[in-house]
């Protein structure tokens, strides 16, 4: 039914001085060659090789505890600096990641009796002072393999999760339900439902925006309506004289709200410019703040039509009004006789 | 009389004034709101801590309350070391992990903590309690809970079997509300040495100790010296946990001020450009003014006014705009996963007020510059001759 492709990528939160998971020492330069060459690898994200002044080939040396403290250390060889995808949820948040082949993790959190503890989602940590939330399924978990495997043992074949490529992905729930019903204690999730626990609070936040451009858009539009009618309101002498020149209201009318559109559509484009300068911006700041590649603004087409169909409605809509007003009106009490 | 008439001009156009009001409450509503939302997390955080009765939390080192699975190994005699301080009044230590609870046959995650008796705070108790574990109300629903009911917790499920494992029965003392909880979070409390017990975890293992300094001491002098005599652990201040997470709410704090300069410059805008058409239509009105005695310096002044009586007759308004739209932003923002039910993002403030009623009448003033010094240079003779063509 499955392949269980047999390859667990565990992400260490490395803080240089925390007991937990592990910290990290980067050894002076690199050692002889010949030595490194027999050293267990390990690879590197590139904002964690930036931050510990890492290159392929420096040796590091890794223990789960602090350095202050009595524990298990091991040496371990980069064998490569590599750019993960990111992950918006990560971005402001300054946790130093190493990735292990499993075996060798493993062993050395044995050497080091290390407890494995009940885990939450990797990336569903709470913002401080939040905790992970209780949810009704945890992601499958180990034991305490101090006490499964006797008292002194470190962890032995305990791991957090499982990734199963599937060979049919469209099967992909069906498969869930199986394993789901197939392993006690375990629970199963789709790469969509995944998905979805992680976006939530990017969801949150998108409607938040959302709220806020509301708002905006609001007072954008009353400072539409107010311009417009002013700018109308100082053509009536002008309105006033082409009525007694004979042009029909009709031709009057057409006029005023090619102007009102025009208006709107070039307030339009000098908008659509200003945030299109604002989006580069944002972008250019926030990029290197936060060492990553991911783009913090983003200027869509959806958008674009929106604003312009939004603002052209609005400024006809005001022209019209105004027009209407001034139409009524007496042609010699408009050019002020 | 410069007032006065500034006052009348206004009211003479009225439903341009009424627009011009509008547009400008509408911006002054945001900014108050992105007044609110600056730094208002930090304050709210910075309030719940404050409420807690003690000062310092001491953690592994580099880490934040929860946020890692890093432990304090022999945390027991690390609180009582730091409880011999002459400046502390104690210290104690305090475990947090999430555990199965069972009962009614029923079966749910829930996070639970490991308390000693001198920890206040962290849960309200609601009634009379007895002796057991104290409950939330959401674990109390979900497995359908009452004060005196036996309830199973357990450290893992097997696997194999789909059982709980390393289990402990406890009896459920009183019902309680817990400081920090999320939206829908299944909390208890029990004796930090019985989670300890089940967890198997060495002994006096904690997530980190709470310590309350003696009435007149300085929780910061005594923070220095936890930190000098334990090197591998920090101690926080409440100042210092809201400065840690301060850039995980960098966000917020530029999205308040980039929006708060947006609608400060379309107020700016909205009464520059009308009182500048405004004024363009008033030119002879103006010149007559200046004929008939009005100095320069008080015409200027009289557009300047009008600027300023638009923004003051907005600010009110915008006030309370902006209180009533900054609960559902609020909700909004709180329904994100990991926001403590207590914490608020928008927190009003007189010094929000402040800012805002100032920076408001500020951009009123400053709106009116223009116009105001287009009418300053008017020119008397020949601006009354064109108006008389």
């Amino acid at each position: 039914m499955v392949r269980w492709v047999g390859m667990l990528l565990l992400l260490l939160v490395l803080t240089l001085v925390s007991a937990r998971p592990v910290a990290a020492d980067a050894a002076a330069g690199t050692a002889a060659a010949a030595s490194t060459d027999d050293l267990p690898a390990v690879a590197v994200p590139e904002r964690t090789a930036r931050r510990l002044g890492l290159r392929p080939g420096a040796v590091i040396e890794v223990s789960p505890r602090p350095f202050t403290e009595q524990g298990a250390r091991r040496r371990f060889r980069v064998a490569v600096v590599w750019a993960p995808p990111e992950h918006p949820a990560d971005v402001a948040r300054e946790d130093l990641l190493l990735r292990f082949h499993l075996p060798d993790l493993e062993s050395l959190l044995a050497a080091d009796r290390t407890p494995v503890r009940n885990r939450q989602l990797a990336r569903d940590r709470p913002a401080p002072p939040g905790r992970p939330p209780a949810p009704d399924r945890l992601p499958a978990r180990g034991g305490n393999p101090a006490q499964d495997a006797g008292d002194g043992a470190g962890p032995a074949d305990v791991v957090d999760r499982v990734v199963v490529r599937l060979r049919h992905r469209q099967r992909a729930e069906v498969v869930a339900r199986d394993l789901d019903a197939l392993v006690p204690g375990v629970d199963v999730y789709t790469a969509e439902e995944v998905a979805r626990h992680v976006s939530r609070t990017f969801v949150v936040v998108s409607r938040f925006h959302r709220a806020i451009g509301v708002v905006t858009l609001l007072a954008g539009a009353i400072f539409l309506v107010t311009i417009m009618s002013l700018k109308l309101t100082e053509m009536r002498r002008e309105i006033g004289a082409l009525r007694l020149l004979g042009v029909s209201r009709a031709t009057i009318g057409l006029a005023v709200l090619a102007i009102a559109a025009a208006a709107a559509l070039l307030g339009t484009l000098v908008g659509m410019g200003v945030g299109a300068a604002l989006v580069a911006a944002i972008n250019a700041y926030y990029r290197p703040l936060f060492e990553t590649r991911l783009r913090f603004a983003v200027l869509v087409p959806q958008t674009l039509l929106a604003a312009a169909v939004l603002a052209v409605v609005l400024g006809v809509g005001a022209g019209a009004a105004v027009a209407a007003r001034l139409l009524r009106r007496p042609p010699l009490e408009q050019v002020g006789r | 009389m410069v007032w006065l008439l500034a006052r009348r001009t206004l009211r003479r156009a009225l439903s341009r004034t009424v627009l011009l009001v509008a547009g400008v409450t509408i911006a002054g509503a945001l900014l108050f709101d992105m007044s609110m939302l600056g730094g208002g997390l930090e304050r709210s955080l910075a309030l719940s801590l404050g409420r807690l009765h003690y000062e310092l939390r001491v953690l592994p080192a580099g880490t934040l309350p929860f946020a890692t699975e890093a432990t304090i190994p022999d945390a027991g005699r690390a609180a009582r070391r730091i409880a011999a301080h002459p400046e502390v009044a104690w210290a104690a230590p305090l475990l947090g992990t999430t555990l199965y609870a069972e009962a009614n046959e029923r079966r749910r995650a829930a996070f639970a903590y490991g308390l000693t008796p001198e920890v206040p705070d962290i849960v309200r108790v609601e009634g009379p309690g007895r002796a057991g574990v104290v409950v939330n109300r959401p674990l109390a629903e979900a497995l359908d809970l009452r004060p005196g009911d036996t309830l199973r917790l357990a450290t893992r499920i097997s696997p194999q079997t789909g059982t709980p494992e390393r289990v402990i029965t406890v009896r459920v003392g009183a019902l309680g509300e817990f400081a920090f909880d999320l939206a829908g979070q299944r909390t208890l409390a029990l004796p930090l040495a019985d989670l300890q017990a089940l967890l198997g975890a060495g002994a006096g293992e904690a997530s980190l100790l709470l310590v309350k300094v003696r009435p007149g001491a300085d929780p910061e002098r005594v923070a220095a010296w936890i930190e000098d005599a334990f090197p591998a652990l920090d101690a926080l201040s409440v100042a210092a946990i809201v400065a840690e997470i301060r850039r995980q709410l960098t966000y917020f704090a530029h999205f308040a001020t980039v929006l708060s300069a947006v609608s400060l410059l379309v107020a700016f805008l909205l009464i520059g450009a009308v009182l500048t058409l405004a004024v363009g239509e008033r030119l002879g009105e103006l010149a007559a003014l200046r004929a008939i005695g009005l100095s320069r310096a008080r015409l200027v002044l009289l557009i300047l006014m009008e600027g300023l009586v638009v923004a003051g007759v907005s600010t009110p308004l915008a006030l309370l705009l902006g209180a009533a739209i900054s609960d559902p932003l609020d909700a909004i923002l709180r329904s994100a996963p990991g926001v403590p039910c207590e914490l608020h993002f928008f927190v009003g403030s007189p010094a929000a007020v402040a800012r805002t009623v100032a920076l408001l009448l500020l951009t009123g003033t400053l709106g009116a510059a223009y116009p105001a010094w287009v009418a300053g240079r008017l020119n008397v003779a020949a601006t009354l001759h064109r108006e008389v063509q």
